[in-house]
């Protein structure tokens, strides 16, 4: 029996049992195929080579992370620029809301992260995505 | 009060306990972790990795409860040596097996329990993973397949597969 394939999610997320937890997870439930990426060097060289159909991105305290991000929306990298983006984040203030609105990514997830909270917002971003074109 | 069964193969499976060298040993972070992660995860009071001895219960990392062993006949976890598919008690007070388990009911306060098995790669199951709450609960799907995930990092862990202390 053949079975339809699982949208392709990059995961970054730097804390090994919350990533390796919400990836088996998505897994075992049929959410999504997710990508780890435990760093941005990883994640960048991840998008770099290959499309996603969503990406789930942990931004920390210096938010270099959000580089990558408008590298994405700029069509330097190798996901449609216009693929769904959810960030979690420990903390947001007025300039990070204004940065991740120019950038139009969907969802935010707020610390404390859970697991549940990001399957959520993993099947939700998967929800979200459009008929893209090939990039 | 019923006290778990003792599976047919428990000498095999405390062969293989005892090969690990585990019981009785000093808190490891890579287990702490994992049982810290779960409690908040759940927002449960309490969480525990449950190895069953032959008399006894020893967890190996525990949030929430003070004593690290208690008499097998009072386990919980040891009721799923013979369960592969785990084991959720919304109200222990409700459970014919455990209604009447003083040392969990009356001592601890406990109400609510749910355990993942830990099947090693030979298929003996040496304890649980479990966490529990003062107040009966409900545990769906998703908390069972998240619990599920766990446990197998505890077992990558206890058959030598795991990261270790390298995992941030």
């Amino acid at each position: 029996m053949r079975h339809d394939a699982l949208p392709a999610l990059l995961l970054l997320e730097p804390y090994f049992v919350l990533r390796h937890t919400v990836a088996a997870v998505a897994r075992e439930l049929r959410i999504a195929d997710i990508v780890e990426a435990t760093s941005l060097e990883s994640a960048t060289q991840m998008l770099g080579h290959r499309s996603f159909d969503a990406c789930l991105v942990s931004v920390g305290d210096d938010r270099l992370e959000l580089g990558l991000i408008q590298r994405l929306r700029d069509g330097a990298l190798a996901c449609h620029p216009e693929t769904p983006v959810a960030v979690a984040a420990a903390t947001v203030d007025a300039g990070l809301v204004l940065a991740l609105k120019e950038m139009h990514v969907s969802r935010v997830v707020l610390k404390p992260f859970k697991v549940k909270v990001m399957l959520d917002t993993l099947t939700k971003l998967v929800a979200d995505r459009p008929s893209l074109p090939v990039a | 009060m019923i006290p778990p069964s003792i599976p047919a193969n428990d000498n095999e499976r405390l062969k293989a306990l005892y090969q690990l060298l585990i019981l009785d040993t000093p808190p490891e972070e890579r287990f702490d972790r994992i049982v810290a992660f779960a409690a908040d995860e759940f927002d449960m009071p309490v969480a525990q990795i449950s190895l069953i001895d032959r008399d006894r219960q020893w967890a190996k990392a525990r949030v929430g409860v003070d004593a690290c062993e208690m008499d097998r006949r009072d386990s919980v976890c040891g009721h799923l040596l013979d369960k592969p598919e785990g084991l959720v008690v919304p109200d222990l007070t409700a459970d014919e097996r455990f209604h009447d388990n003083t040392a969990l009911v009356d001592e601890a306060g406990l109400r609510f329990y749910a355990g993942s098995p830990l099947v090693m790669p030979d298929g003996h199951v040496l304890g649980a993973l479990c966490v529990m709450d003062r107040r009966p609960r409900e545990f769906d799907a998703t908390d069972r397949a998240i619990l599920d995930a766990l446990r197998d990092l505890v077992v990558m862990e206890l058959s030598g597969q795991g990261k270790g202390a390298d995992a941030t």
